[in-house]
């Protein structure tokens, strides 16, 4: 770091509260050019809040915002463009019918004659921004045919066409896969490179060691520090966020005496699509957790919608305890199966429904709720419903809000809570678990996935996060376009392997 | 609301005709609230509707737009007009209604069942086939009415039901019979049934997000049958009370659009059985005050029509645009 970069912003002594709840306490924080300055805290500490100060989206009730050595008032978004401060957010705000190169102009149009578009300057000032970065897409295209990873990129784009020099990016790996992030950090690297100011909000210690310069870090509105990153340990940046230490090896693994599979694949093929299984041999036992390894839409869906039987054999047989899936029905598998689904909200939860409703979704016809087939014992519902708010550590005010005002991680919480607590369940199968979690309810998912599979559940665990994966896994299993490309102990991989096998370089069987 | 903006256009509707808009509403009210008579009349037109108007509450709530009540109403009245005149009558007055109320609702079941099977077989639209289906009950039940089903003399009507089956009546020489309790009840009992039953939450769960119900064993297709069957039920229900308590026969265009008013009166309320309530009532209460305008104003009675018809296009159109996008929700599901 260059001891004489340039000040690109000053924040003293910022202070939002909402209503009672104090979001932002008194916070200083020097941002410099050419850096990239790392913005971490749990859920709820006051990252978002702080950073939609700086973007004009909200005003400070106390302090001052100074940038590039001028004190200036954020009315909104338009004064921030104007300082140079641009953001790009965790849910995109592109138009989707309109093509990339509209997205990135909106607003600036170059107009020749004052009438007309003029695309051609457009595009080639575009295509410098993209050179910077080293993109390479087609501008012409919709915004709703790119790919996720593709649409961030028109939003970074854009704001570089408007010419910021300060660029706030809100937990950008969040939705992209661990090579598309990999690709992320180099891009903000390039940027800093040009001498941009750079402010990265993430969860994710890993990457925030790996590229940032400097590292703030908010604990309930509060900044506890801030440090060189280099000066960080992942445990020690972790106690910062959290306040205490985090365990982040898992607990010793319990070996159980080798039981009878609870799944067994026989060459299980569902089509020929690219996320079709085929020709799929794999064994589930009792008692281990085993890791399904790939990029998003290689055969992971195809594999859960087998099991719960919603995806057509095509070939080979699935056994489930012994018995073929295919004399099971639908709900029984459901009794039989913890799911924490990947889209909660096409999958798992009800956004327009109650916290009850939702505890119930999945559970509604069991003999302690449903009491026959009378009315629903409420009493027994709130009871559950309570256990698994205190025990799961839901927060929420009460058990008739709507499932929409929860926040993402207490969702999620909410699911798990729900799943993990079926009483007949001996398969678990956890997609994603941890995600939008921050890190103290992530250790306590990871902690729960453990103690199931000591107790001889067997679980099926679906993740991007490879550093879960391979911690928490027995054994681990690569999925590629729907096949099996690499199988075995999870001691007998590491990162690189799996990585090369998640993009198709080699299928051997250990 | 809805009720305010029809209510003001439609004031503003009958002062461009001449006629006076605030004494169209005192007219209006009066007729419907300001005698003993009025009230009764009230509740008499409110049970029609409010059997429509839960036929339609439920099958949203499953995420069906059954948009067949009138015909099913229709259906469900001619099947009872008949039983009451061809099927011996084994129970005697006050009971006796129980028979022809069942033929009439087992009728309604019978119309959402092929419907049901239309959607099984052929992927049919519901919306669309239940509605096309009011054309072809309304001039089936006219022509049986007109024709092979005919009473004595040149009336266009069937045959009158035998005494022993008339509904019982709330108040002699009235319209109101005690179909308005049952009409009530079916109401609780529907509230009862989604919110205090297991079956009740996956019918909910099934309207509001199809692909959740999927990924945790509920099965869409058998929810959205029973659902079109309970539909095409209260609907026949409806035609059959009415039969039963009012006319005691099935005389031809029997209903004024009744299964219309009763999916603007389930929009108006809210889209549950208990609130739709409020809907009917309101519609009720607009139907007998309309007579009343009619003959002491110079204002035609189908002024309240108007009102109607304002109301219905602000509160459907938004409605059918929710209906037509969560079909297009599940049409992507199947891909």
């Amino acid at each position: 770091m260059d001891n004489n970069a340039q000040l690109a912003v000053q924040l003293r002594g910022i202070t939002k509260r909402f209503g009672s709840f104090t979001a932002n306490d008194n916070i200083d924080i020097d941002i410099h050019f050419g850096e990239v300055h790392g913005l971490l805290g749990e859920n709820g500490a006051g990252k978002t809040t702080l950073m939609n100060i700086l973007f004009g989206l909200l005003h400070p009730d106390e302090g001052t915002i100074t940038v590039k050595g001028k004190k200036v008032m954020l009315k909104n978004p338009e004064s921030a463009k104007k300082a140079g401060i641009q953001m790009v957010h965790q849910h995109f705000m592109l138009a989707m019918p309109f093509s990339a190169i509209d997205n990135i102009i909106l607003g600036h149009e170059p107009t020749e004659h004052k009438l007309f578009i003029d695309r051609k300057s457009a595009s080639e000032e575009v295509k410098k921004y993209c050179d910077i970065c080293g993109f390479q897409f087609d501008c012409n295209q919709k915004v709703e045919d790119l790919p996720i990873a593709s649409r961030q990129k028109v939003e970074i784009i854009r704001a570089l066409y408007n010419k910021c020099d300060i660029l706030i990016l809100d937990e950008p790996t969040a939705v992209l896969s661990v090579q598309e992030s990999d690709e992320l950090l180099d891009v903000i690297r390039r940027l800093k490179e040009q001498g941009k100011a750079i402010i990265l909000i993430t969860h994710k210690l890993n990457e925030a060691l790996q590229v940032c310069d400097e590292i703030s870090v908010l604990r309930h509105g509060k900044l506890i520090e801030t440090r060189k990153a280099d000066e960080f340990t992942k445990e020690t940046l972790a106690m910062a966020m959290v306040g205490r230490r985090v365990l982040f090896d898992m607990p010793e693994r319990v070996n159980l005496a080798a039981m009878e599979p609870l799944l067994e694949f026989n060459d299980v093929s569902t089509g020929n699509r690219k996320n079709d299984l085929k020709n799929i041999n794999l064994e589930l036992k009792q008692g281990e957790i085993f890791g399904i390894a790939g990029v998003e839409g290689n055969g992971q869906k195809s594999l859960v919608e087998t099991i719960l039987g919603l995806c057509e054999i095509t070939n080979g047989s699935l056994k489930f305890a012994e018995k073929d899936i295919k004399m099971y029905t639908k709900r029984q598998i459901i009794n039989l199966t913890s799911h924490i689904v990947e889209d909660r909200h096409n999958e798992g939860y009800l956004n327009d429904f109650t916290v009850t409703e939702n505890m119930l979704l999945g559970r509604q016809r069991e003999e302690q709720f449903a009491g026959g087939h009378t009315s629903i014992n409420d009493k027994a519902v709130e009871r559950y419903s309570n256990d698994i708010i205190e025990q799961y550590d839901v927060r929420v005010s009460s058990l008739k809000t709507l499932g929409k005002s929860l926040s993402g991680g207490n969702q999620q919480k909410l699911v798990i809570g729900r799943e993990f607590t079926k009483p007949e369940a001996k398969l678990i199968i956890a997609e994603q678990p941890s995600r939008g979690l921050d890190i103290a309810s992530t250790e306590y998912v990871q902690k729960c996935l453990i103690k199931m599979r000591n107790l001889g559940k067997s679980i099926l665990l679906i993740s991007a996060d490879l550093d879960e994966l391979m911690s928490l896994s027995d054994r681990i299993a690569v999925l590629y376009e729907g096949r099996v490309a690499a199988i075995g102990k999870t001691s007998d991989f590491n990162d690189k392997q799996l990585g090369m096998y998640m993009t198709g370089g080699g299928t051997d069987e250990r | 609301m809805s009720l305010i903006i029809a209510v003001v256009v439609g004031g503003i509707i009958v002062a461009c005709l001449g006629y006076k808009p605030l004494e169209a509403y005192r007219a209006l009210f009066k007729g419907a609230f300001g005698s003993g008579s009025g009230w009764v009349q009230t509740f008499a037109q409110f049970t029609p509707v409010m059997f429509t108007a839960l036929a339609y509450t439920i099958s949203m709530k499953a995420g069906i737009c059954n948009l067949g009540a009138e015909g099913q109403f229709l259906a469900g009245a001619m099947g009872a007009a008949l039983a009451g005149v061809y099927i011996p009558q084994i129970l005697p007055y006050p009971i006796g209604f129980v028979i022809p109320l069942i033929v009439g609702v087992a009728v309604g079941i019978g119309i959402g069942a092929i419907v049901a099977a239309l959607k099984y077989f052929f992927n049919s639209d519901i919306m669309l086939i239940s509605l096309m289906f009011n054309y072809v009950l309304t001039l089936v039940t006219n022509w049986m009415a007109k024709g092979p089903f005919q009473g004595e003399g040149v009336n266009p009507t069937t045959a009158p039901i035998d005494p022993s089956v008339y509904m019982p009546l709330l108040k002699k020489s009235s319209q109101l019979s005690i179909g308005f309790f049952i009409s009530l009840a079916v109401a609780i009992v529907l509230q009862y049934f989604l919110y205090r039953t297991s079956a009740g939450f996956e019918f909910r769960v099934v309207g509001s997000n199809p692909k959740v119900a999927r990924y945790n064993g509920i099965s869409s297709n058998k929810i959205l049958t029973r659902a079109l069957l309970i539909s095409g039920g209260i609907a026949g229900a409806g035609g059959a009370v009415m039969v039963l308590g009012v006319n005691h026969n099935f005389i031809i265009n029997l209903s004024p659009g009744y299964g219309w008013d009763g999916v603007a009166a389930s929009l108006l309320g809210g889209g549950e059985p208990l609130t739709t309530g409020i809907g009917a009532f309101i519609f009720g209460a607009m139907r007998a005050g309309s007579v009343y305008l009619g003959r002491k104003t110079s204002i035609p009675a189908d002024f309240i029509s108007v009102i109607e018809g304002i109301l219905i296009i602000f509160i459907v159109t938004p409605n059918i645009l929710k209906g037509l996008s969560l079909r297009n929700k599940k049409e992507e599901m199947k891909k």
